[in-house]
């Protein structure tokens, strides 16, 4: 498990730690850009969002929790936030109506098949998994 | 990301190598921003870029709203297919002008 400080700088060590447990992974050529996206969205998103870039501890783990199924876990202690609870961002406006925020969550949703939130004891918990499919 | 500009005529043409994310998107944005009031066309061409984030859709965004509303153009070119399935995932692909 990684301890970051919350700085975009430390992106780099969220994405060589993914790099070193999905080369085991059946698949990972073919999706190893989507989940470093993933990987960048659920943390920048902390470092802006949770923290507003003051900074603060976010742990990161990246397992494959079985032979199908990759997981990445981001835990951090800034003020519940809840990604899964923001509103949906319509994909079909033109470029005019388009709001410059969302985007993230969108590719988060898009690319994972399991997303699962909770705020436990002061911290909030969001583990993606991402499974194998033939 | 190495970011190379080329100009002719009414045209600035920006190619990207590498990586249009998080901490990169600020220097496009920059590059980009000072030029748009100079061209009536932008292409961007994505051949050797590998990775785009929304931070770097955020800016394509802002670029594509700037030039509607000169009525000028954008355009993205030679967009690899990790790219294009972004592109997708986020309806991007029905508000650019990808070639």
């Amino acid at each position: 498990m990684l301890v970051l400080s919350g700085k975009t700088e430390e992106l780099g060590l969220i994405h060589q730690k993914l790099n070193e447990v999905i080369r085991d992974y059946p698949f990972y050529m073919e999706i190893q850009m989507q989940l470093e996206i993933v990987a960048e969205e659920i943390y920048v998103n902390i470092v802006h969002h949770g923290y507003k870039q003051k900074g603060g501890h976010i742990c990161f783990d990246c397992y494959i929790a079985d032979e199908c199924t990759l997981c990445m876990q981001f835990i951090d202690r800034a003020p519940a936030f809840n990604p899964l609870i923001f509103e949906e961002t319509n994909l079909t406006l033109k470029a005019e109506k388009r709001e410059k925020g969302g985007l993230g969550i969108v590719l988060v949703k898009k690319i994972m098949d399991v997303i699962h939130y909770e705020y436990t004891e002061g911290s909030n918990i969001l583990r993606v998994c991402k499974l194998y499919k033939e | 990301m190495n970011i190379e500009k080329k100009n002719s005529g009414d045209t600035l043409t920006i190619a990207l190598e590498g990586r249009l994310d998080t901490t990169t998107s600020p220097d496009l944005e920059e590059v980009v921003t000072g030029a748009l009031e100079d061209f009536d066309s932008i292409i961007f061409d994505f051949e050797n870029l590998s990775y785009i984030s929304s931070a770097g859709l955020r800016v394509v965004l802002s670029i594509q709203k700037k030039m509607n509303a000169k009525n000028g153009n954008f355009i993205i070119k030679n967009v690899n297919d990790s790219v294009q399935e972004i592109f997708n995932m986020t309806g991007f692909s029905n508000i650019l002008t990808i070639k």
